[in-house]
């Protein structure tokens, strides 16, 4: 240190009178008050000027930093993107909010959680939203309390609703929750998936599936909004899902605008597909919608994004293993194709003046018999090309379904055993559905030559679909020992569509081990296997029908 | 309680009020002089110093800075409906508002003596003519006169942003009943009440005396009252037992023998005729059942105990059970907290109680078994419950008002009725049984369907009515639950739970009937012609009409709705209720600070205030019995360590117990809970705490002053 830095300035010493403790003796207005206290604000007036204007400086300096380093972050094809992002709370950041709550943000977190579970325990629900509401907003960097919340109300609090209308919108307060999250820490693993289990499991397959499901259809399409509210105005509530939908079915516009280009190098296990920051990216190829959007693709929708982000960004679910996180677009997509099935059986059979039973298992075979060439009343007539579209949308479906499965073994093939019985499903399921869209073309195309063409791909498709099928009954449901009684030597039951059996050869088989099933006392497979007998008998039916 | 201190129960049951005047009293006596000496005026000036004191430190600059923070947490929630957020906000408000006043009188009142003793501001006071006692008396209006500043400010810009949200919120109420399909079908009534009646009100509510849940409604049933089978249906005979009343002279416990109990229940099963051709008892009562309740009488002996002819009959044929078919009862005895206490028997050889005449009134009998009597204290209530499926059973009020009766037996083959507990409307009448059904999350479950479904029956008696433009305004709120036996494609099933709600005026007769719509635990209002509920005695019977459903019911589920009160007189009646508290609290921080430094004496209030609430909050953990629990917990095997532990875990617990009964209940300040609910805060409320107040803070502030008297502050 040099010798004048030891010099001492006493120029900027406070005077004596500044540092006296002010004198309790004075009393009244001027007790904490020097007698030269006005000269003393006129001097710290500019220091304290100074100190606010570093201040603001600080923080001005220390937003645009921080918003320079977002810019900088690579897109969510990258790795470590998603589990950082703009946390906040009425966008302060969260850091400084648990500074301005002056470190009491842990307990008043911890109050806040033992009261909203209280208060759900005692199923009243008054205060519990808002006690919600404050959790995500103090803890919104802990992927797994959102992870919980989203599913807590989605499960725990819809089911406390006595009306289906009512759970419903919970459902939906619950993805708008998610959504809330998914804002302030965009293309986070934990939350998209989250959403996607909510439309696939809770909206796709729980109890009251069938007023969740044509709700979201319905509502997918485009309609007045009920609620004339602003979203952020106070009075606003959901009771309803946004349209999704233009009035052509196709995807709004807004909803497929990417933010992302597609990065350099994907992987394979990405199948060539990457995350482009959509919200509906992967529902476009499946575009247009005509009759609404299904629950279950939704789904698929976000759980192929969080596949992607695992994929592609290397992020992990906060809860879930790897494997489990990628095999559901494929699972998504055999659902999807599925409730597409249903719908398009149910249509059918409204179409051609059958009564639709309740048993999803029944609508297999009420109308396969019927000729082709059935009378079917004009007003009728106009609900099969929605069938068809449901059936051609299902088969697509399955074979995409198919094509993930196979992917996601080649990824995880410790998964093989799981997933063989649904590869086996799609294989069986998208000639079906394939052979039926044909055939109720076929119903309305006029008698001639393009006609007899939609017979014979039917035709060739309900062929496939036995096969198939026939597989799938030995493969799973027929015991070992009636199988090697019913099969010709050298082939096992896991063989049956996979040799050269012809379909007499496989059908005499099936109905001999048919036979013997039904003189043994006990059936434990009989359920499981009915389902695929009742796609057998369809195809059957409709082999029959055609004349082929 | 304090048996393990050794502390008389006498004491322990009075101790706050003997404390009290032990305080009062040495306070008087202690400082008589300077009572006599006590003027008016100077403790005016006191507290005026203190007030301005506080006014020159800025305190009121907390205030604006408090309510920026209810602004700012009141757009953070997330209500159900517009009504929810004015309720929420008015808690935000309240809440706010309580801590704030609070706090800064903690802080002020605590800091205010030690510093000026510190900085011997206090000699200017103490050297005049002055009291230790006016001094005390000065600081503490000094400080009630700035809570009340306080108070007032923050009341004022409360009353103004919840006005100007109410009026928002009702905007956006009118925005949705304008626009077609916004609101829920069964939400539409209600939010139409909201706003005609607004959502910053104070109503008053007349509750209705009574609930009783039947099969068939009293007008269609004479005086035979139904209830249901199968486990559903059953009613309840209050008694006090006296346990030193039952216990013969050189007995250890009450009724060695057990309590007979004799009940008269007939039944009609499913698809017979809608009424029993006779009730007459197929064995008549016993004769004591006809002496006045009061006095033993002799009752006819019957076997070891009293079997109907019939069960005898059969039992001496050899046919045990007179008919595999008869429908049964269970009996039991629940105690006050309706908690069971276990099962009455039937007579060796029965296993079961049956009953066995098919044309009226059955007399079953059985006994409780000394280790149930043994639990029989205060008020206790003999439940029978109808067991079989498809059966209604009845009881005939004209023929057995009591249809319950309880035996005690003094000496061999000598019964004495117990009498039933008196009747709450004439305590001259034995009570009348009270007829539910099975518990459930959320009350009592009133079953749906079509048919053969219970009803609710809510008793209004010399209700206050005063509708408005014809009309009787009611609020309804229920528990749902669903049952599943709803399959998803039956008809109703997406739609909302239906109620019937049908009031009847015994007066008149007249009838009015409307539909209501309930969502779980939602307030429901409906609202029905004035003439139905003109004179104040009516009758809200409620029926379930969605299968599957079921309707949790409690005793306030229905209230009617008489008056609407201003709700700014209501706030005023909250903010005087935190002012009785900050009152509370400015006594015991200047009390603590007597004797302590500021910081140990802020410490201290607060333990003094939240004391009492804390060993509350600890329950049964600290009731006895927790020694024991502790050592198996740490599991203990040392006999000698098990037993220290043990014994010094029950004298601490004790001692929270004890302390707490002496420390001041802060839930007396109950400031929110009616006025976030628009409910009139009753003045009894107001009462009470005036009561804590002036319980614990006239003892205080002679406390203090004795304290201060001693305590050198000036030369």
């Amino acid at each position: 240190m040099s010798s004048g830095a030891e010099r001492t300035d006493v120029s900027n010493l406070p005077r004596i009178s500044e540092t006296r403790e002010p004198s309790p003796f004075r009393g009244g207005r001027d007790g904490d008050r020097s007698p030269d206290d006005g000269q003393t604000r006129i001097r710290r007036g500019p220091s304290r000027v100074g100190i606010v204007a570093v201040l603001i400086v600080s923080i001005l300096l220390a937003g645009l930093t921080s918003s320079w380093a977002r810019r900088l972050r690579a897109g969510p094809n990258d790795t470590a993107t998603g589990t950082g992002g703009a946390s906040s709370l009425a966008n302060m950041n969260s850091f400084a909010l648990a500074l301005l709550l002056g470190g009491l943000r842990g307990p008043l977190v911890m109050f806040l959680w033992t009261n909203s579970e209280n208060l759900k325990n005692e199923k009243n629900l008054e205060d519990f939203d808002t006690y919600v509401e404050w959790i995500r907003l103090l803890q919104p960097e802990f992927d797994t309390v959102h992870i919980f919340q989203v599913w807590n109300k989605a499960y725990n609090i819809s089911v406390q609703m006595a009306a289906v209308g009512n759970k419903y919108i919970t459902i939906l307060d619950a993805l708008d929750y998610a959504e809330r999250v998914e804002a302030s820490r965009p293309n986070n693993v934990s939350m998209i998936y989250q959403m996607g289990s909510i439309y696939y499991d809770k909206l796709g397959n729980s109890q009251e599936k069938e007023y969740y499901k044509e709700r979201v259809r319905t509502e997918s399409k485009p309609h007045a909004t009920r609620q004339k509210l602003a979203k952020n105005d106070p009075g606003w509530r959901r009771l309803e899902l946004d349209p999704v939908l233009d009035d052509k079915g196709m995807i709004l516009p807004e909803l497929l605008k990417p933010k992302y280009p597609r990065p350099a190098t994907i992987p394979a296990s990405a199948n060539g597909l990457w995350v482009n920051g959509a919200k509906l990216q992967f529902l476009e190829p499946y575009q247009p919608f005509p009759y609404g959007v299904s629950a279950m693709a939704f789904g698929y929708n976000y759980h192929r994004q969080a596949q992607l982000l695992q994929a592609l960004g290397g992020q992990l679910h906060a809860n879930l293993s790897e494997p489990v996180v990628d095999s559901r677009p494929g699972l998504a997509l055999k659902g999807w194709s599925e409730d597409e099935w249903e719908r398009g059986r149910r249509v059918e059979l409204k179409a051609l003046g059958v009564a639709i039973p309740v048993e999803r298992k029944d609508l297999e075979t009420p109308t396969a018999s019927l000729a082709v060439d059935v009378p079917i009343s004009a007003e009728n007539k106009v609900l099969l090309p929605e069938a068809i579209y449901d059936y051609d949308l299902a088969a697509r479906l399955s074979r995409d379904a198919l094509a993930d499965y196979k992917r996601h073994i080649r990824e995880y093939v410790q998964n093989l055993q799981t997933y063989q019985s649904h590869i086996d499903s799609m294989e069986a399921q998208a000639p079906l559905l394939e052979a039926d869209r044909d055939y109720l073309k076929a119903m309305l195309a006029p008698a001639g030559e393009e006609r007899k063409k939609l017979l014979a791909s039917a035709a060739a498709g309900y062929h496939d679909a036995v096969k198939h099928n026939i597989g799938i009954i030995f493969r799973y449901y027929i015991p070992e020992p009636v199988a090697q009684q019913v099969l010709p030597p050298g082939l096992t039951r896991a063989d049956v569509d996979k040799k050269d059996l012809t379909e007499d050869q496989m059908l005499v088989a099936y109905i001999n081990a048919m036979r013997m099933i039904g003189q043994a006392q006990f059936d434990p497979d009989a359920e499981d296997r009915g389902e695929y007998q009742h796609y057998v008998d369809r195809a059957m039916l409709r082999l029959k029908a055609i004349g082929k | 309680m304090l048996h393990t201190l050794a502390i008389p129960d006498f004491i322990t049951q009075y101790l706050g009020r003997i404390l009290f005047v032990l305080v009062v009293v040495a306070g008087l006596i202690f400082g008589a002089s300077d009572l006599a000496r006590f003027r008016w005026r100077r403790v005016w000036a006191i507290s005026q110093v203190v007030w301005i004191e506080a006014w020159r430190r800025k305190i009121w600059l907390v205030t604006p800075l408090a309510f920026l923070g209810v602004v700012i947490i009141s757009q953070l929630q997330k209500p159900y409906d517009e009504q929810d957020a004015i309720r929420q906000t008015i808690k935000f408000c309240i809440f706010a508002t309580g801590l704030v006043v609070a706090m800064t009188t903690i802080i002020l009142a605590c800091t205010n003596l030690p510093r000026e003793i510190e900085n011997r501001v206090i000699y200017t006071i103490a050297t005049k003519p002055t009291t230790r006692l006016e001094i005390v008396l000065g600081k503490v209006v000094g400080f009630a006169k700035v809570s009340l500043t306080i108070l007032f400010i923050m009341g004022t810009l409360a009353w103004a942003y919840l006005a100007l949200r109410e009026a928002n919120m009702r905007r956006f109420i009118a925005e949705r009943l304008n626009t077609e399909g916004a609101v829920a079908p069964a939400s539409v009534a209600t939010l139409k009440y909201y706003q005609e009646a607004g959502l910053l009100y104070a109503k008053r509510q007349e509750e209705p005396d009574a609930m009783q849940i039947l099969a068939r409604p009293p007008e269609e049933s004479g005086m035979l009252r139904y209830f249901y089978g199968n486990g559903e249906g059953s009613f309840l005979m209050p008694f006090d037992i006296n346990p030193s009343a039952i216990t013969p002279p050189g007995a250890s416990q009450p009724a060695p023998q057990g309590l007979v109990v004799v009940a008269h229940v007939g039944y009609l099963k499913k698809g017979a005729a809608t009424q029993p051709s006779t009730t007459q008892p197929a064995a008549p009562a016993p004769a004591t059942t006809q002496v006045a309740a009061t006095g033993p009488a002799i009752v006819p002996y019957y076997g070891p105990f009293i079997i109907p002819p019939e069960q005898r009959q059969a039992m001496m044929t050899g046919s045990t059970s007179i008919s595999a078919t008869e429908p049964t009862i269970s009996i039991d005895v629940l105690d006050a907290n309706h908690e069971s206490l276990g099962a009455a028997k039937p007579f060796p050889p029965l296993k079961i109680l049956e009953l066995t005449n098919r044309n009226g009134l059955s007399q079953v009998s059985a006994y409780f078994p000394p280790e149930v009597t043994a639990l029989l204290k205060g008020r206790v209530y003999i439940r029978v419950f109808g067991q079989s499926p498809d059966t209604e059973y009845f009881v005939d009020m004209q023929q057995t008002p009591d249809p319950v009766r309880l035996l005690y037996e003094d000496a061999p083959q000598h019964y004495i009725p117990l009498a039933p507990a008196p009747s709450p409307v004439n305590p001259k009448l034995p009570a009348a049984p009270i007829f539910q059904t099975r518990s459930g999350t959320f009350g009592q479950q009133l079953r749906g369907g079509p048919e053969r479904t219970p009803v609710a029956i809510y008793r209004f008696r010399a209700a206050e009515v005063r509708p408005t433009d014809g009309k009787a305004p009611f609020e309804f709120r229920a528990g749902i639950e669903r049952s599943g036996a709803d399959a998803p494609d039956a008809p109703g099933f997406a739609g909302p739970t239906e109620v019937l709600v049908r009031v009847r005026n015994r007066a008149t007769s007249v009838v009015a009937e409307t539909i209501v719509r309930p969502e779980s635990n939602r307030t429901l209002f409906f609202t029905v012609p004035a003439d139905a509920v003109q004179g104040g005695e009516f009758d809200v019977h409620l029926k379930n009409l969605t299968l599957g459903d079921y309707v949790g019911l409690g005793p306030r589920s229905v209230v009617l709705i008489t008056e609407t009160q201003s709700f700014a007189w209501n706030l005023t009646k909250s903010m005087l209720i935190l002012w009785l508290m900050s009152i509370l609290i400015t006594t015991i921080a200047i009390f603590t600070s007597t004797f302590l430094s500021w910081p140990i004496a802020v410490v201290l209030t607060m333990v003094i205030l939240l004391g009492h609430w804390g060993v509350q909050q600890l329950g049964e953990s600290i009731q006895p019995g927790i020694g024991a629990t502790v050592v198996t917990d740490f599991q203990l095997k040392d006999p000698a360590k098990a037993r220290a532990v043990q014994e010094t875990v029950e004298k601490l617990s004790s001692f929270l117990n004890f302390i707490s009964t002496i420390l001041p209940d802060i839930s007396k300040y109950a400031a929110v809970e009616d006025i976030e609910r628009g409910v009139s805060i009753p003045w009894l409320k107001l009462r009470d705490a005036l009561a804590v107040t002036l319980g614990f803070g006239l003892p205080l502030v002679l406390l203090s002053y004795i304290f201060l008297k001693n305590k050198e502050v000036a030369p």
